[in-house]
């Protein structure tokens, strides 16, 4: 009598169906995980009516670009500025932008001048939309927070 | 029956009369080895592993489909959150999956603000773009989203090194 209780009581689970659920479960969401991951790279525009308002404009780095795929980096409203850093031309790389002297001279640029806080990207018509991306991902690393793209 | 033979060895000998007699040997053992398999750790990872798939699979606010659209890699860039989309490819513009005129866009976009939360100071819109595509293929949308409102463009790109 007391060994039927025993029984009972002794029962074991049998883990291999579990084992192969979580093996299905695995393989499903293996095949359907996406790898890639989209993000986004968000830019600031400002609207036609916030001109009026705007007090002095803050020290700005601009960044422009021509079709052959040079850049050429400007210093805006910033008072006493070297003349070295006022206007300083990276050349293309077959061309592209060439985006390690882009990035090399970003660092440069805002090691010296931290304050500077502001950039606008002014591209050409021709430019790859990479290019253009490219150039804004590099002033962003430097810590620049605000930056614009100015249309054709 | 066991009989003691005249050499001493011992034998078996059946109690039926048509039985044979057979020697006595010692029975051979057979050693068979058996492996315990302990599966409550192969549960335990495969457990961590589901939900470690389950958890980054479903971590985005949003998908975007990205068929046919090479975009950009940048090193750095914002979770992609929900905002009105607009793919620029080579054969046009399209919003919401259907190719569209400019001007048909802008009257889109407009609608598309107006439902936009009025308390969110940020309006933004995504704008996803092969990484061939010419500057002045963007340049058109970007005057038309600054006009129907949005002030903040967001980029689609594809995040590096992860």
């Amino acid at each position: 009598m007391d060994n039927q209780n025993d029984k009972n009581i002794n029962f074991e689970i049998n883990l291999l169906p579990v084992i192969s659920l979580l093996a299905v479960l695995i393989s499903f969401l293996l095949i359907t995980a996406v790898w890639v991951n989209v993000g986004t790279m968000d830019v600031n525009q400002a609207l036609g009516n916030e001109t009026e308002n705007a007090k002095k404009n803050p020290p700005s780095l601009w960044a422009k670009m021509s079709t052959s795929g040079t850049v050429t980096f400007l210093m805006k409203d910033v008072e006493s500025s070297p003349r070295r850093y006022r206007q300083v031309s990276i050349r293309s790389k077959k061309r592209r932008v060439n985006i390690p002297a882009v990035e090399k001279y970003t660092e440069k640029f805002f090691k010296k001048f931290p304050e500077i806080k502001t950039a606008l990207v002014l591209p050409s018509a021709k430019t790859p939309y990479e290019d253009v991306v490219l150039v804004m991902d590099r002033l962003r690393r430097n810590g620049i927070r605000n930056v614009g793209i100015a249309p054709l | 029956m066991i009989i003691n033979g005249l050499i001493s060895k011992k034998k078996t000998v059946s109690l039926m009369p048509d039985g044979s007699s057979m020697g006595l040997r010692q029975a051979k053992t057979k050693k068979v080895l058996v492996a315990g398999l302990a599966l409550t750790s192969l549960v335990d990872a495969f457990s961590i592993l589901v939900i470690y798939l389950l958890v980054s699979t479903t971590s985005g606010e949003m998908d975007l489909n990205t068929d046919h659209i090479d975009l950009p890699v940048v090193g750095s860039s914002q979770t992609l959150k929900p905002a009105p989309v607009v793919k620029v490819a080579k054969r046009g513009y399209y919003f919401d999956e259907k190719r569209v005129s400019l001007r048909l866009l802008s009257v889109k976009l407009k609608k598309a603000f107006v439902e936009l939360d009025e308390s969110e100071k940020q309006k933004p819109i995504i704008i996803q773009a092969d990484k061939k595509v010419g500057f002045a293929k963007i340049n058109p949308l970007v005057l038309i989203a600054t006009k129907a409102g949005f002030n903040q463009l967001r980029f689609a790109v594809i995040q590096e090194g992860l």
